[in-house]
């Protein structure tokens, strides 16, 4: 792949990243608002939850999106890791070829179900934002997992080695609970909380 | 309906075990279905509406709040501080290190909802002191990731949260109702370990007094932190997902302001970390709805419940609680605890509601089998955590894990004989529901 999509790649999976970071910060930030704010005036504020609506519809499908970059998702590897290298390959290249058809479907069905809320109009009744605005994150981050499980798919055609995602190689350590950090610490706690309890 | 109901069932469990992505035989179940029972006639946007609303409850807030919390104070001080205390009190007793192990899962369940955050924060320091103490690996695991299932019991608790959304039981009174039926699980674990225990070998823990008093100043401030939340939800004084939120101050304020070794960069990795699992959470609560939302609308539960296996509400007590324990069990030897909530939740919890069962004992009992199906053989998601954080072969980590899931079925069996075990503090608290 050229240097240029990689640098792409790495801006956009950047992006993604300060949008999550932003959108739990701020989910942080507005429930703690919205406790004081119970407490001295005793009532919470409509506007603060509707913010926090958006950022949990945010974090869902950019999170999609990014985990699928850092091969995060849960898989159940038990078969998969008694496999021998080659056919651990085909398996893994074969999961991401359907996995990005299916993110492909869901991004046609997400865009129409966007366009069927758009006709039907409808705000936000304390921010007066459209529900289809909020609600177009959903096709954009299933569009971007196509667009990296496609990527993976590519990459593991192109390689010899077994590729969890474009950017995350296989290593003796990631194989079950994958991801990539520098930091070995903080790696066993991700790696560890990779799944979802 | 019965052959479509097995082939979905069979393309689902097909998909899982080639290593797909967990979400995606939650989305290719309904859309086998969608296709081929309704032929169409359903648009596949249901998906979509489905999965929006799924992850839409305000309650689902609490779910980022408390990883965030307890990402914190991993990376922070908080939680070793926590840990130096419980060795500082038993770590010399015999068993005292398979003891301290099974404590601290606990107190940290008090400031994470997941048991595979627990195996990480206590597993990682413990496990080595285990082995290097003698204890063996087998067993040492094993203990590590059925003490992890204390978490689950111990609020907050991430399963109690999602199954308090998908049936419409109290948050709050769910956390109380845990808190006894996760102490009768440390205390038989405890009593084990004592059992099982060896006079210390090894390095020795300083267990004088003036290292307890010590130990326990440090600990001061994050033993507040259980405090707070259930302070606050028994007073009254906080929802859950309030008490979420203030966890989540607590914690900043004190990795910030008061040990002060907790920087921006952390912050940032910290809300990554605590965004990339919540997503991972969101994706399966999504699927997962969208799949529950398809199974039901085909009819698939009433058929398989009433018809093929007779389970009605007038079933009686024992039988609807045995199939509602050994369901989310097996369900869990094998997939997420959150999909199986999802997808079992709305299937059983109106038959039990009906039967005048006590709905925050039904919550209670499917917390716990969750618990133990997750690190019970063969697929247990606990189990594949520890083999990637603990570099250990599958047998290695499977090995020592019957006496406690032994155990742990016999907690089970209790809480149905004396369901008081959980009803009584939430009786106390907010009354008997007349």
């Amino acid at each position: 792949m050229s240097s240029i999509a990689d640098r792409f790649g790495i801006m956009l999976s950047r992006t993604q990243e300060y949008l999550l970071v932003f959108s739990i910060l701020s989910i942080a930030l507005l429930t703690l608002a919205n406790v004081v704010c119970r407490f001295l005036l005793g009532f919470s504020l409509a506007v603060t939850e509707e913010l926090i609506q958006f950022a949990m519809v945010a974090i869902c499908f950019v999170g999609i999106a990014y985990a699928a970059t850092r091969a995060r998702h849960i898989r159940m590897t038990a078969i998969y890791d008694q496999l021998p290298h080659p056919l651990q390959k085909v398996l893994l290249t074969t999961v991401h070829l359907l996995t990005c058809f299916l993110m492909v479907g869901l991004t046609f069905f997400s865009i129409r179900y966007v366009y069927g809320i758009y006709q039907l109009g409808g705000i936000y009744p304390a921010t007066r934002v459209p529900f289809f605005l909020v609600y177009s994150i959903a096709p954009v981050g299933f569009a971007l997992a196509s667009a990296e499980y496609l990527l993976a798919f590519l990459r593991n055609l192109t390689t010899s080695e077994i590729y969890l995602s474009y950017s995350v190689p296989e290593t003796p350590n990631n194989s079950s609970a994958g991801d990539q950090t520098s930091n070995a610490e903080t790696q066993i706690v991700e790696q560890g909380t990779g799944g979802a309890l | 309906m019965m052959t479509m109901a097995l082939i979905v069932l069979a393309v689902m469990l097909v998909l899982l075990l080639l290593g797909f992505p967990m979400k995606v035989p939650l989305i290719a179940g309904p859309l086998l279905i969608l296709a081929f029972q309704f032929q169409g006639q359903i648009s596949p946007t249901i998906l979509i509406q489905q999965w929006i609303g799924g992850i839409s409850p305000a309650a689902l807030v609490a779910v980022p709040m408390f990883i965030f919390a307890a990402d914190v104070m991993t990376r922070g001080q908080a939680a070793n501080r926590l840990l130096d205390f419980v060795l500082a009190m038993v770590g010399n007793i015999r068993g005292g290190l398979p003891i301290s192990t099974a404590v601290s899962c606990t107190l940290f369940g008090a400031l994470s909802g997941s048991t595979q955050a627990t195996v990480v924060a206590i597993g990682g320091p413990l496990r080595p002191r285990l082995l290097a103490a003698g204890y063996p690996p087998g067993f040492s695991t094993a203990l590590i990731i059925n003490a992890s299932d204390i978490a689950l019991l111990i609020p907050p608790s991430i399963a109690m949260i999602v199954y308090g959304v998908v049936s419409g039981t109290s948050i709050g009174e769910l956390f109380i109702a845990g808190v006894f039926p996760g102490l009768l699980i440390l205390l038989i674990f405890s009593a084990y370990c004592f059992y099982k225990g060896t006079p210390v070998q090894g390095q020795a823990v300083d267990t004088s007094w003036s290292n307890r008093l010590r130990a326990f100043r440090q600990a001061l401030l994050p033993l507040g932190f259980p405090l707070i939340i259930m302070g606050g939800i028994y007073a009254g004084i906080f929802s859950p997902t309030e008490a979420a939120a203030v966890s989540v101050g607590y914690a900043l304020a004190l990795e910030f302001l008061i040990y002060r070794e907790f920087n921006w960069n952390k912050l940032y990795q910290s809300a990554l970390s605590t965004a990339v699992i919540t997503a991972v959470v969101f994706a399966l609560v999504g699927a997962g709805a969208a799949f529950s939302w398809v199974i039901s609308f085909s009819q698939l539960p009433q058929t398989l419940v009433n018809d093929t296996l007779g389970l009605t509400p007038q079933s009686g007590y024992w039988t609807i609680m045995f199939a509602i324990g050994v369901s989310y069990f097996i369900g869990c030897m094998f997939v997420d605890p959150i999909v199986v909530i999802l997808i079992l939740t709305p299937i059983l919890h109106p038959i039990a509601v009906e039967a005048g069962i006590d709905p925050v004992l039904v919550g209670i009992t499917v917390t716990l089998q969750v618990a133990i199906g997750s690190a019970t053989p063969p697929f247990g998601c606990d189990i594949f955590t520890a083999i990637a954080i603990f570099r250990q072969r599958y047998w290695d980590v499977i090995r020592g894990t019957p006496p406690f899931i032994v155990m742990l079925l016999l907690v089970a069996i209790l809480l149905l004989i004396f369901p008081q075990i959980a009803l009584y503090p939430r009786d106390l608290v907010f009354g008997a529901p007349s």
